[in-house]
């Protein structure tokens, strides 16, 4: 009878070293997960940003044409007059910010335009609410802004803030 | 005994259970780079690559009856080998393309489409076994411009003969302006006749295919049609453009509108100036209410208008429109 007893005791203290040891294992594996998960998470943004940065530099809405030809890494000023003036931000029912806030989600593209040493602000699209959001992703890319009526070409550069 | 089948439960339950997220996640992984291939596709306009898709089985969907001025319910579908769905939402790129495919060579290629001013790039998607007949007997414009744009992506189009055979295991896209090509698809063998579709270009840019008829506006939305799954896929990529065409319209009109303003405000101010007019009579687009032919009426006379314009405002050295 106390022998086993001895074994049964035996067995049980054997069963909790293995689900301690078991139990250590997966605290550890869930903790190595989440880190790489979050690093994949960032990684993941950062390719976001960039996304987005990408399409927006291409959009026609914006980019200087002459007789329907694209010029690259140049942004037209009326363009973007046009686009800050038609697309009211923080209105949820203009239909310009509803079609460009869900092609990007969470997202505020500013154009920042340097003139004769003033810097006009042309905000494009996007909500301006940061409350529920956890960080911010920023990137800002320089380009040519082209004036067509006065023929020249000034200094800008637009602003993407991605919430994250 | 008891507790050695609690714990061979536990682990088992455990295995299987990350087999099925390990699932998930790589089709997830998968869809996410098919997003970033399109992406970077829609982005680099005249371009075309080759790319392999997974082994899983990968839908299109496209829903004409749900398109708002956010665009067209829309996406990729993924499916794990234990049936789950993976998506993602493509509501506003085109993407001309078939429904089902699964592990096959793809060539992507992208087009920029214009209307006359740039719109949005569109995306095909064209399967290896997939072979364009082209029948350039009555030296037609269009289908040489179609011949031209194929070649220069270095895409095979084969010319049409009444006497061709076709290969074994290949989907035939014969595009005609015919009608008697049609007669094509009921002689053929059994076995081939389900894989040859016929596309006769009609009058007015109409063209039929077997699914039914539609119209297309240029050489890349002709394309368009005869790289889609069928005419409904066809208009719901197209009406996905054509909302983009009205947020580009408006854009470009409000610019029009502050040129004017400007160019008037500088001529009243300093007593001499440009004399531009821009004077237009567009029309608006109902994309989500209107069919294709209608929305097609409208971005034709509207497409004169602002040709017009442009030519008068280039002659007069004015900034021009587009």
């Amino acid at each position: 009878m106390k022998k086993a007893q001895l074994r049964i005791g035996e067995t049980i203290i054997t069963l909790l070293i293995f689900f301690i040891l078991l139990g250590m294992g997966l605290i550890f594996y869930v903790k190595f997960k989440s880190v790489s998960l979050e690093q994949k998470l960032q990684d993941q943004d950062q390719i976001n940003t960039l996304n987005i940065a990408a399409q927006v530099k291409f959009f026609p809405e914006i980019q200087c044409t002459f007789l329907g030809t694209e010029i690259s890494d140049c942004l037209d000023k009326y363009k973007i007059i046009a686009f800050s003036q038609l697309v009211e931000l923080n209105d949820p029912n203009n239909r310009l910010n509803q079609y460009y806030s869900s092609l990007f989600p969470n997202t505020l593209v500013t154009v920042y335009v340097i003139s004769s040493g003033d810097e006009q602000v042309y905000p494009l699209f996007g909500r301006n609410t940061t409350a529920e959001s956890k960080g911010l992703d920023i990137l800002s890319i320089p380009t040519a802004v082209y004036d067509p009526i006065n023929d020249i070409y000034e200094f800008g550069y637009m602003k993407i803030e991605v919430f994250v | 005994m008891f507790v050695g089948a609690i714990i061979l439960f536990f682990f088992v339950s455990f295995g299987l259970k990350y087999k099925a997220n390990a699932e998930v996640g790589l089709a997830l992984t998968t869809v996410n780079q098919l997003d970033r291939v399109l992406t970077s596709a829609s982005v680099s306009s005249q371009t075309s690559t080759k790319i392999t898709l997974p082994k899983q089985k990968l839908i299109f969907s496209c829903d004409a009856e749900a398109c708002t001025s956010q665009g067209c319910s829309s996406s990729i579908i993924l499916f794990t080998p234990n049936g789950e769905g993976v998506s993602r939402d493509v509501s506003m790129l085109p993407i001309f393309s078939p429904k089902n495919m699964k592990g096959e060579e793809v060539t992507t290629m992208t087009l920029l489409w214009k209307y006359p001013f740039t719109i949005s790039n569109l995306v095909y998607l064209i399967p290896d076994n997939i072979r364009i007949y082209i029948d350039i007997n009555d030296n037609d414009e269009t289908l040489i411009d179609l011949n031209k744009l194929l070649r220069n992506f270095n895409i095979s189009a084969y010319p049409y003969t009444s006497n061709v055979q076709f290969p074994d295991g290949i989907k035939a896209k014969i595009i005609t302006k015919d009608p008697e090509v049609l007669s094509v698809t009921s002689s053929a063998s059994q076995t081939l006749r389900g894989n040859i579709d016929v596309f006769v270009i009609k009058s007015d840019r109409e063209i039929s295919t077997s699914t039914g008829s539609t119209v297309f506006f240029d050489i890349p939305t002709l394309l368009g049609v005869i790289l889609s799954e069928n005419t409904d896929m066809y208009e719901c990529n197209m009406k996905k453009a054509v909302i983009k065409y009205e947020n580009v319209q408006q854009i470009y009109e409000r610019r029009v509108a502050e040129l004017d303003h400007e160019l008037s405000r500088l001529r009243s101010e300093r007593g001499r100036g440009l004399q531009c007019t821009y004077q237009y009579d567009s029309l608006p687009i109902q994309s989500i209410q209107n069919n294709l032919v209608d929305i097609k009426t409208t971005l034709d006379s509207n497409k004169r208008e602002y040709e017009r314009m442009n030519e008068n405002e280039l002659r007069r050295s004015c900034p021009v429109m587009y």
